[in-house]
């Protein structure tokens, strides 16, 4: 009986060990697709054009602080890119 | 000062500024964003150009990034041009490419409204290749003043500055930038041929090809390099309109025709008085 019951009790763990491996598979892949869904481009819209000058509230240009050089000389040069 | 050369570009530091953090942050940024290296995190995206992918947080932040330009641009700066900017030739390091080629195709630029961003979760709708060459310097500028806590940081003209800085413009005279960024874009500088014809880098996202406009370089000054050098581009691409769509923001901008001559905005004259240099 003692090794019957331990293969038994083997048994057991392995068939909890497949429940826990496919609920973490099932779970997982439901927060990724409830993911990808919630993110997908047709259920929202993250880009509108256009060219008002309002202020895009993630963005900001800020305000340039610029002034004449007099006569000095250009410590660097800005050249394009 | 120091320099050393990185994104294809000379990048110049304060002279007491770490320029070993400095260099391994361009060096980190250009091997998660160059479209050049087949193995960066950004070539890969690309390879496969639609569907769900979870990103890194650094290439998340910097389409973020993008995504937050093109709408303040009104979609002008856009990193979907992925594919246009190849189709123009431009598939290689600016130094490799050969003077001509087969001729180039406009290729139509997607919409934003087929790419959505959550955190680090990239979807799109349709494929759309990235390119973040329009923000990844002036992003990385910035974030390399910030990291060595002070002082200036310029990349290829491109620069951000904590203290009083003296900046030499295109086609001559000079500047005083007291703080934030200044940045110049320009189709003089990378230039090339296909089928004889010419083209640039700046990519008219309402024609997929490289942009035809009247200016050569334009030069802004902003709350940060990022801000200028995506205002900058956005100024150049709105051609004619570009100085009237600076004003709008408040942002200073300086234009240099194909002819050379030089035309200031409405706020760039208010704030500098010298007189202009050609």
């Amino acid at each position: 009986m003692q090794p019957s019951s331990r293969i038994a009790t083997a048994r057991r763990r392995a068939r909890a060990a497949r429940y826990a491996i496919g609920a973490v598979a099932v779970a997982g892949f439901a927060v990724f697709g409830a993911a990808a869904r919630d993110a997908h481009p047709a259920t929202h819209h993250t880009v509108q054009a256009s060219d008002d000058g309002q202020a895009d509230e993630s963005f900001s240009f800020g305000g340039a602080s610029l002034g004449d050089s007099g006569s000095a000389q250009p410590q660097v040069q800005s050249a394009g890119s | 000062m120091t320099s050393f050369r990185a994104m294809g570009c000379t990048v110049e530091l304060s002279g007491d500024a770490p320029a070993g953090r400095v260099r391994a942050l361009f060096e980190q940024r250009e091997r998660i964003f160059s479209r050049f290296r087949p193995d960066s995190e950004l070539s890969r995206l690309n390879r496969i150009s639609a569907g769900a992918s979870l990103l890194s947080e650094e290439l998340s932040r910097m389409l973020a990034h993008a995504l937050a330009a093109a709408r303040a641009t009104g979609g002008l700066v856009t990193p979907a041009v992925g594919a246009a900017i190849v189709a123009a030739g431009y598939d290689a390091d600016f130094d490799e490419l050969p003077d001509d080629g087969p001729p180039a195709r406009p290729t139509p630029v997607p919409s934003l409204e087929a790419l959505s961003l959550r955190s680090t979760l990239l979807v799109r709708a349709e494929p759309l290749e990235l390119d973040l060459n329009c923000v990844v310097k002036g992003a990385t500028v910035d974030d390399a003043l910030a990291l060595i806590g002070g002082g200036f940081v310029a990349a290829g003209g491109d620069l951000a500055t904590s203290a009083p800085i003296v900046v030499g413009l295109p086609g001559g005279g000079a500047v005083t930038l007291h703080g934030g960024g200044l940045a110049t874009s320009s189709v003089a500088n990378r230039r090339w041929q296909r089928g004889g014809v010419e083209q640039h880098h700046l990519i008219d996202p309402r024609t997929g090809a490289p942009a035809r406009v009247p200016w050569r370089d334009v030069t802004v000054a902003a709350g940060s390099c990022l801000a200028a050098d995506v205002a900058a581009k956005a100024a150049l691409l709105s051609g004619a309109a570009g100085p009237a769509w600076l004003d709008r923001r408040g942002l200073p901008g300086r234009f240099v025709d194909r002819r050379g001559e030089v035309h200031l905005n409405g706020s760039w004259r208010r704030l500098v008085s010298a007189p202009l240099a050609a």
